[in-house]
């Protein structure tokens, strides 16, 4: 054979993989985690706990002033206003309750979170702010979409739904008691018409006998 | 998803209206040119185009609907787009 051909033999030659290298896997280096990144899920868990309100809303490019003035006025009424990467908020939600609000956290969000349920407020700032966008909210542990929201709004306060409540319980039973005397009174009232007649008629033939009694004892006097 | 970042110009575009449900999982694509519609400079470049969106809940399909100056187009299948490339 010639040289160089027997060179080009000899450094292609297949060599078999060795045993121990097909079984042992190869070892993945460690990576450890970001630390922000545990902070950034340890704020989002406090905020999921800690909120009885949560809106989700589509963020377009606002001017840095609007912003302000939004902040401002949401955090007048104790709404705060929360930015978190999608990568920390989805798998979190994946794993809690709140595994329906997924498909809101797509593209660039931002939640509306707060203590206390201040959604007709809320709407309203809104409102003025045409590049923030209402998705979905969460209140009171009930998902909610943008109509939803808007219904939720409108909804009276719980006193007035709770006298309404009340109203209506008792309808049924101030029915019942009126249907049971309805038969006693309308016999009161005709027994008290028929005695008004009874006496104004007596009255009227006591005054036509009276009359009667005078004219007779004037003949009687006159005819004496 | 990486979305390149191509400017949007609205020059010769006088509304666009979109709608869709966010709680369907075929809206990404919509709403990211919903960003890209309302970044700065898109707006810079026409002031007196109309933006509008309608988010509701009714399992829709969602619908980009953009007026010319002249002639009207209607996006409907936004997803199909999107996988031709037509569309971010």
């Amino acid at each position: 054979m010639h040289f160089e051909r027997q060179k080009l033999m000899a450094v292609t030659e297949y060599i078999a993989p060795k045993p121990e290298k097909c079984i042992a896997p190869r070892i993945k280096a460690v990576t450890e985690e970001n630390g922000y990144a545990k902070l950034l899920r340890w704020q989002v868990t406090e905020t999921f706990r800690d909120s009885k309100m949560i809106a989700v809303c589509q963020h377009n490019f606002t001017p840095s002033e609007e912003m302000l003035l939004m902040k401002h006025r949401l955090r007048k009424h104790n709404i705060h206003v929360k930015f978190f990467p999608n990568e920390i908020v989805r798998p979190y939600l994946s794993v809690s309750k709140y595994k329906n609000l997924l498909p809101l956290f797509v593209g660039c969000n931002l939640m509306l979170v707060s203590p206390e349920i201040k959604v007709k407020e809320m709407l309203r700032i809104l409102k003025n702010v045409p590049q923030i966008n209402l998705l979905g909210a969460c209140v009171d542990n009930t998902i909610l979409s943008n109509q939803g929201v808007i219904n939720y709004s409108k909804l009276p306060t719980m006193e007035i739904t709770q006298g309404q409540v009340v109203g209506t319980l008792s309808l049924m039973a101030s029915q019942t008691c009126g249907l049971l005397q309805h038969s006693s009174v309308h016999l009161t009232a005709l027994l008290d018409q028929y005695i008004k007649q009874q006496s104004s008629g007596a009255g009227e033939t006591g005054k036509a006998g009276e009359g009667q009694a005078e004219l007779e004892p004037a003949r009687s006097s006159a005819g004496l | 998803m990486a979305v390149p970042k191509a400017a949007v110009v609205l020059r010769h575009v006088k509304s666009v209206m979109i709608r869709f449900c966010p709680f369907q999982t075929n809206v990404e694509t919509t709403r990211i040119f919903l960003e890209h519609v309302n970044s700065k400079k898109a707006r810079a470049s026409n002031i007196s185009c109309v933006v509008t969106t309608d988010v509701r809940h009714d399992g829709s399909e969602p619908v980009v609907d953009i007026m010319f100056g002249i002639l009207e187009m209607k996006l409907n299948a936004v997803q199909s787009l999107c996988q031709k490339g037509l569309f971010y």
